[in-house]
């Protein structure tokens, strides 16, 4: 009998945990041997009871779909707005945390940064109800090839299956940045996919009709259009609470903005721009100005010489020319911050652009064109293309008139979101010759060495930037395991990208999301969606609600 | 019998000339030709009548500053509105778009634009596909079969979609979208042109020419080429419509004309959002330009393919 009684005590616990509706604490067994490196890892929140999802949420997208997103194998780009609906990583940013516990319920790290090891929660399925395990984990980070797959793959020895629910990784050497990169945050990788059902239908087809262990399974999709998605109740940390979600690609400013006062749309993201004013003026509009990353400037074969941005006085122009305080007023009605770096504040590590540990930087054309002359251009000079992300192409062409006043001139490349990721992803491969702007952002969550590893050195996946001094900070960066010393290097050398003009930042983006009457909660308590720190999307989606 | 005095006949003669003169005239189509004449003038002298530059703001007053921002000074006023509307200016008669930019002098320049692209890719178009109908209908037997089963799968491609298609191969830029033009029309020369030829090499001209052994070269070059010209004409004169149409709309997806050029469908583009805010000016001016230049190309057309051909012409 007392046996009896004690078999049934943590059964008794767990259910007094999920009645709560708290955390749910982490299982505390360890899994390593040995000093562990301390880890701030939130616990997952888990819903007091299963609600009944109920609903359509509309939602619409400020650029085209590219089925490539629903792959998380294959990462690149803004995936991780589908990620979230259709797969789960371990590892996640949520309104709780930037590293908040999901599909493993513990994580650990060996002292020396050799050796990590998750442990994943009981009885987790994949949406088709097969078991989702420790060889699914290891299957998924075997068989990544997104970005940044190769500095993975140069950093692990071996990943050994303890059990079904256990996995360790043993890496070469010290791997500080395991978790910060490789965890389901800033890349493709920690996202769990299916092997089972992966290697039945194979890639393509996965693309076509994918599957994960998400909140919301896959139903249908037109290329490049619209997606849909229904919930899928059995989700381990609570019920959705819409039913349905369909996103479609609009990249149109005035078809989004109807399709919100008409009621097609229940929320539209991307509202900066000629019709912002329209939106903060409609009471029937609820709006987040949603600050996510810095917009900035890069040059993709800079450091060559024969490109003219190759002299430092030229890109310090480019700088010089922009009228940021005028820009922020046009596009964003002013809410938008002239800011002077390129990584957001809310990246660890990020250096403030606000003048508090960089400065703003000035607008000052006669000190462009004087540079320009002195750098050899006195009558200024053409280059080959200005390329803005999609779909900002106001914006683009406001930057290219203020470089155009002080003699750099050039025509714009307007390129759809999937055919701009793909090229921006490869960094300076991705455009040939020398004589390109490319305008940018990149929302990333994470530490700020996550984006200068990817853009700012000779090796980078993505790489812009190639410099000596860099470099040897990063090396240095790259050696170290102490913690203290890591972030003082991250932070040298983004003091050094922005001093040396290698990147030219703008402003701190309001990434304005407009939602309708339809979206509960009613008033203000709508800002909640947009919780989770340097999400430029407001997920996780399983809390939304709607009204019938 | 009465006698006509010296110098009457002359006289008649004269009259004559006028009264047919007057004729031509009378049938010319004087509307649409009046159109494309001001649009070809306007898009010749756009540099010396525009009030404004294409691409740069105009350079506001301190009134229109304090007005708009409360500020002295600014570097441009955008959606000013046209002249006859409250707060409109004389000096950019037609308002100023989003940049600041006069309507006006970008439209004066656009015209320019859509000419060269509908003009230029349309006569190249009519190039190729002139020749390979001729050689087709002319030189016949695997010639023909192999052209001809080109230019039909060619004709089943919808012409928007695959101007599209090649543009976001080529990429965007003006000599791109002639060129993408070129290769979109060809085929519906090569088809009329060699149905044309077809019936032209029975007739004695060619087969005495054939007889006294000219070349094939000279005979395409001197005898077939001038007898299907007006086909040809004809045909040119009701794809720049069509042209004008394509390059708009290429523009105005994106795929065209790259900004800050102005061309007529990118400046409808750039504008949709205004519409909604109520700046119809900047929608409706571009919209009015390609539809007047698009209705006067066809008529144009029109008229052509009666005066060229007898039976029309004699109904």
């Amino acid at each position: 009998m007392v046996k009896r009684a004690f078999a049934i005590l943590p059964l008794l616990t767990l259910m007094y945990g999920v009645a709560s509706g708290q955390s749910a604490p982490s299982s505390s067994k360890p899994i390593l041997s040995g000093p562990l490196a301390k880890l701030d890892i939130k616990d997952a929140q888990i819903a007091a009871g299963r609600g009944t999802p109920k609903g359509t949420l509309n939602v619409g997208l400020h650029f085209g779909i590219d089925p490539g997103w629903f792959d998380p194998l294959g990462y690149y780009g803004p995936a991780h707005h589908f990620y979230y609906l259709v797969h789960d990583a371990l590892i996640k940013p949520m309104p709780q945390g930037e590293f908040t516990y999901s599909l493993a319920e513990r994580a650990e790290m060996s002292a020396d940064f050799r050796r990590a090891a998750f442990r994943l929660r009981p009885g987790l399925k994949f949406q088709d109800g097969h078991p989702l395990t420790a060889a699914d984990v290891k299957w998924t980070y075997e068989n990544y090839r997104g970005l940044s797959f190769k500095y993975l793959q140069d950093k692990i020895e071996s990943i050994q299956l303890v059990d079904d629910r256990t996995i360790v990784f043993h890496f070469k050497g010290p791997f500080v940045d395991f978790l910060d990169l490789y965890s389901g945050s800033g890349s493709g990788i920690g996202w769990i996919v299916p092997r089972h059902y992966y290697e039945q239908v194979g890639k393509d087809s996965f693309k076509a009709r994918p599957m994960g262990a998400g909140p919301f399974k896959f139903v249908s999709q037109e290329a490049g259009v619209q997606a849909s998605f229904e919930a899928w109740d059995q989700y381990w940390r609570r019920a959705p609470g819409v039913k349905t979600i369909n996103v479609r690609g609009i990249r149109d400013l005035a078809a989004r903005m109807a399709g919100l006062e008409t009621g097609e749309l229940d929320i539209a993201y991307g509202m900066t721009g000629k019709l912002l004013q329209r939106v903060m003026a409609d009471p029937k509009l609820r709006w987040d100005p949603n600050f996510t990353a810095p917009w900035h400037l890069v040059f993709p074969g800079y450091n060559e010489p024969s490109s003219p941005f190759h002299d430092q006085r030229v890109r310090q122009a480019v700088s010089l020319a922009i009228n940021r305080s005028f820009l922020v007023k046009q596009e964003t009605q002013g809410i938008g911050k002239p800011w002077g770096n390129w990584i957001s504040h809310e990246n660890r590590d990020a250096l403030r652009g606000d003048g508090t540990e960089l400065p703003v930087p000035p607008y000052d054309p006669t000190k462009a064109k004087q540079l320009l002359a002195e750098a050899g251009y006195p009558n200024g000079f053409d280059f080959d293309w200005y390329v803005p992300f999609a779909p900002y192409y106001d914006m683009a062409e406001r930057i290219l008139n203020d470089l155009r006043a002080v003699g750099m001139r050039s025509k714009m490349q307007m390129l759809d979101a999937p055919a701009y990721m793909a090229q921006t992803s490869k960094g300076r491969k991705g455009f040939p010759g020398n004589r390109t702007i490319v305008q940018r952002i990149d929302p990333r969550p994470g530490g700020a060495k996550e984006l200068i590893r990817l853009y700012a050195v000779c090796g980078g996946p993505a790489s812009y930037i190639c410099e000596p001094k860099i470099e040897s900070l990063w090396a240095r960066h790259e050696a170290s395991i102490d913690v203290a010393e890591r972030e003082r290097l991250s932070k040298e050398i983004q003091r050094a990208i922005v001093e040396g003009y290698n990147l030219v930042p703008i402003y701190l983006n309001p990434f304005v999301h407009a939602v309708t009457q339809k979206v509960l909660p009613e008033g203000e308590a709508v800002h909640r969606y947009w919780d989770t720190v340097n999400a430029p999307f407001p997920w996780p989606w399983e809390v939304w609600e709607v009204k019938r | 019998m009465a006698t006509i005095p010296i110098g009457a006949d002359r006289t008649i003669a004269a009259v004559r000339a006028v009264r047919r003169s007057y004729r031509v005239l009378r049938d010319l189509p004087m509307v649409p030709m009046l159109i494309l004449g001001v649009l070809a003038s306007v898009a010749v002298l756009a540099p010396v009548i525009a009030p404004h530059s294409k691409l740069d703001p105009v350079k506001p007053t301190r009134e229109q500053c304090q007005a708009k921002f409360g500020t002295p000074d600014c570097p441009y006023v955008d959606n000013a509105p046209p002249f006859w509307s409250p707060g409109g200016t004389l000096d950019t008669p037609l308002g100023t778009d989003f940049l600041g930019r006069d309507v006006l002098s970008r439209l004066l320049y656009g015209a320019r634009i859509s000419l060269i692209v509908a003009l230029t890719g349309t006569l190249f178009a009519g190039a190729i596909g002139t020749v390979l109908g001729v050689l087709a209908g002319y030189m016949g037997r695997w010639w023909d079969e192999i052209i001809m089963r080109i230019t039909d799968a060619w004709l089943t491609l919808p012409s928007l979609v695959f101007a599209i298609l090649l543009s976001s191969v080529r990429g965007p830029g003006l000599w791109n979208v002639v060129l993408i033009l070129a290769l979109v029309f060809w085929s519906r020369y090569s088809r009329a042109v060699r149905g044309e030829v077809l019936t032209l090499r029975e007739r004695d001209f060619v087969k005495l020419a054939e007889i006294n052994g000219i070349g094939k070269l000279t005979i395409i070059w001197r005898h077939l080429i001038p007898n299907v010209m007006n086909t040809v004409m004809v045909l040119f004169s009701l794809q720049v419509g069509v042209a004008v149409i394509i390059e708009a709309s290429l523009s105005f997806l994106g795929v065209g004309v790259p900004p800050p050029e102005p061309s007529w469908g990118l400046m409808m583009a750039q504008e949709r959002e205004s519409l909604m805010e109520g700046r119809w000016w900047l929608e409706i001016f571009p919209g009015i330009c390609i539809t007047l230049l698009v209705l006067s190309a066809n008529m144009l057309g029109d008229w052509l393919r009666v005066r060229l051909d007898p039976q029309l012409r004699n109904r």
